[in-house]
């Protein structure tokens, strides 16, 4: 056979041999069982050619495979190490044997061979590796619990199965060029964040986890927290995002508060129980104790003493009646059952109608009232608000001493009418200016250094004011008094003053 | 005659409680403040001390652990009177021995009888 004929076999062989390899979409199994046939044909006597080619536990051969003496053999090998080995036998003693069985350029073609499929699995290896981490990666990604897509170009070029399914759209949908991600999906008070945070990330800026609102399908909409980063996707920058959904957080957390609440609640009750039942012993105690102290039959009381007893019993039997009184009008408020009596009054009438309560009340101290005639009148109810008024000029009174200055002053404020009642005493420390409302809290009294009242007045002034729709609240500074105020507003047709009215 | 300190703040029951232990022969000192109870107990070395749960000043268990404390104090027998639900507090101490519970409220007689009782009459 000429020369140049032989050289052509070789060079399509190799050829052949090269392009298997280097064929993308191949597996190491085709690419090995293609070229051990392939083989041959490189050869000068193909029809009497058989090959092997064996690679870690598989074996491949051409259909006429047979051992023979004539053999050529050469090892495939990735990084100097033997994976394998290709071996070429004649069927027959070649015809011409003058240079041995197999040509010299024979032996120098399987070796080229046997290099090129080396390269080729080891490629293949490589690329199957990689081919295997991206399909866990996909994997995980897939079904991931967690809502995960990638943003480029203004649309999803991927989702994930959570993000269909929580979503309400289908994949096609979803990655749809046309699909108008931000506004499909994103509540309409979080589209500008998004779109602002997407540029952001494009910029190649870190935009911290966010939360946001999405929309499904139906219009429904949940929270989702968004954790998004910034990766290569096709050779461009995407925005890959991890949406989280908070529904079941939220839910907890609301849950857990409520129970909190209840427990509170449930505290409270407990605590409201022991003080009543507190706050109703001891004028008990004085009364049964001086009753029992009257009946002695050991003891003799002069007229004066017996008078002394009687009276502190009378005193405490008033004490007691007064907490029922207050007991009652607390659950009235709390069950919202306040009944009112409402008309229209000027302030200074309601003033009038507690005048004789208010004048035994500070009889020890001075007395100022500054409330302009031309105010408008309010609606209420004139009873309650002056037990409001009348509660807060006796405290004035405990908490400050004889001789000084009270001052009750009604002033409009916009359409409110404000109420304060201010004292000249001991004061309120900051801490304790939220407790002052407590039920039962009384602070202690510097002036006489004893309590007296039940602890539910300012409570109870609260609950009033409320139900007037109005505020109860107390300004005071350390030494130099107190201030108690309440807001009632002036509805519309109430603008008229006291004094057009009189009938 | 045996000297008694009555710390309680409800001034009717001060009122009530000296009045009778005064007539029952008894020499009775009295105050609403637990730091006063404390220093009156140090004066007069009191025989007997009632003892209220609700001071405006400290609790009725500082008092009675703070007079726990003192040796010349210890010994006085202490009578605790109270309107709480609770009195389980006072397990808390249960090295802090008192002589006895008043429930509010109490009777005179139950009271009168306490008293002699731990005053040994």
């Amino acid at each position: 056979m000429p020369k140049k004929l032989l050289r052509d076999k070789k060079l399509n062989c190799l050829y052949t041999i090269s392009t298997l390899v280097s064929r993308p979409d191949i597996t190491i199994e085709k690419m090995l069982a293609e070229a051990v046939n392939a083989i041959p044909q490189g050869y000068q006597y193909p029809e009497i050619t058989c090959t092997r080619i064996t690679f870690h536990k598989l074996t491949f051969k051409t259909k006429n495979f047979r051992a023979t003496p004539w053999k050529q053999a050469a090892d495939i090998t990735i990084d100097s190490k033997r994976i394998g080995a290709v071996e070429v036998y004649y069927l027959e003693p070649r015809p011409e044997s003058d240079e041995g069985p197999f040509l010299k350029e024979e032996r120098d073609q399987l070796n080229d061979i046997a290099r090129q499929l080396g390269v080729g699995i080891k490629r293949r290896q490589a690329e199957e590796a990689l081919q295997e981490s991206e399909e866990k990666y996909r994997a995980l990604v897939e079904n991931a619990p967690n809502m995960v897509v990638v943003y480029q170009d203004g649309h999803f070029k991927y989702v994930n199965r959570a993000a269909c399914n929580r979503l309400g759209w289908t994949y096609e949908e979803l990655t749809s060029p046309s699909f108008g991600v931000v506004e499909k999906l994103v509540s309409e008070g979080y589209q500008h964040i998004v779109r602002e945070n997407i540029a952001k990330r494009l910029r190649g800026e870190y935009v911290p986890p966010y939360e946001i609102t999405l929309k499904t399908q139906d219009g429904s909409e949940f929270p989702v927290l968004v954790r998004g980063a910034t990766i290569s996707y096709g050779g461009k920058p995407a925005n890959q995002v991890v949406f989280s959904d908070l529904t079941e957080r939220i839910e907890a957390e609301k849950k857990a508060r409520e129970l909190q609440l209840l427990k509170e609640v449930d505290n409270l009750r407990h605590q409201l129980l022991s003080n009543v039942s507190h706050e109703l012993r001891t004028p008990l105690t004085s009364i049964k104790g001086f009753v029992s102290t009257l009946l002695r039959p050991d003891a003799k009381w002069s007229e004066e003493e017996q008078r002394d007893f009687l009276e502190t019993i009378n005193q405490e039997a008033d004490r007691l009646t007064l907490l029922i009184n207050d007991l009652l009008d607390m659950s009235r408020i709390d069950a919202g059952a306040l009944k009112l009596d409402k008309d229209y009054y000027h302030i200074s009438e309601i003033l009038e109608s507690i005048g004789i309560r208010l004048a035994i009340l500070t009889q020890y101290h001075r007395l100022d009232i500054k409330v302009p005639p031309e105010l408008p009148r309010v609606f209420v109810d004139k009873m309650r608000i002056g037990q409001v008024l009348t509660n807060m000029v006796d405290n004035a009174t405990k908490y400050s001493s004889g001789g000084s200055e009270i001052t009750i002053e009604a002033r409009l404020d916009k359409n409110e009418i404000i109420v304060s009642v201010a004292d000249k005493g001991q004061g309120i420390p900051a801490e304790l200016l939220d407790k002052v409302f407590d039920r039962f809290y009384q602070a202690e009294n510097i002036v006489t250094g004893r309590k007296r009242g039940t602890g539910l007045g300012l409570s109870i002034c609260r609950g009033i004011v409320q139900a007037h729709n109005g505020r109860l609240w107390v300004e005071s500074k350390l030494g130099e008094g107190s201030k108690f105020s309440f807001s009632l507003p002036v509805t519309k047709g109430e603008g008229q003053v006291a004094q057009d009215s009189s009938h | 005659m045996p000297k008694i300190l009555v710390i309680e703040d409800e001034i009717n029951i001060q009122k009530l409680a000296a009045a009778n232990l005064t007539t029952s022969g008894y020499k009775v000192f009295v105050t609403g403040k637990g730091r006063e109870g404390l220093r009156l107990a140090q004066r007069e070395h009191p025989d007997l001390i009632l003892l209220d749960l609700r001071l405006p000043d400290m609790s009725g268990w500082d008092v009675l652990m703070l007079l726990k404390a003192e040796r010349k104090l210890q010994k006085i027998p202490v009578i605790i009177m109270t309107a709480s639900v609770q009195q389980d507090n006072g397990y808390k101490f249960p090295r802090m021995r008192t002589a006895g519970y008043l429930a509010k409220p109490f009777d005179l007689d139950e009271l009168l009888r306490k008293v002699k009782q731990v005053l040994g009459e």
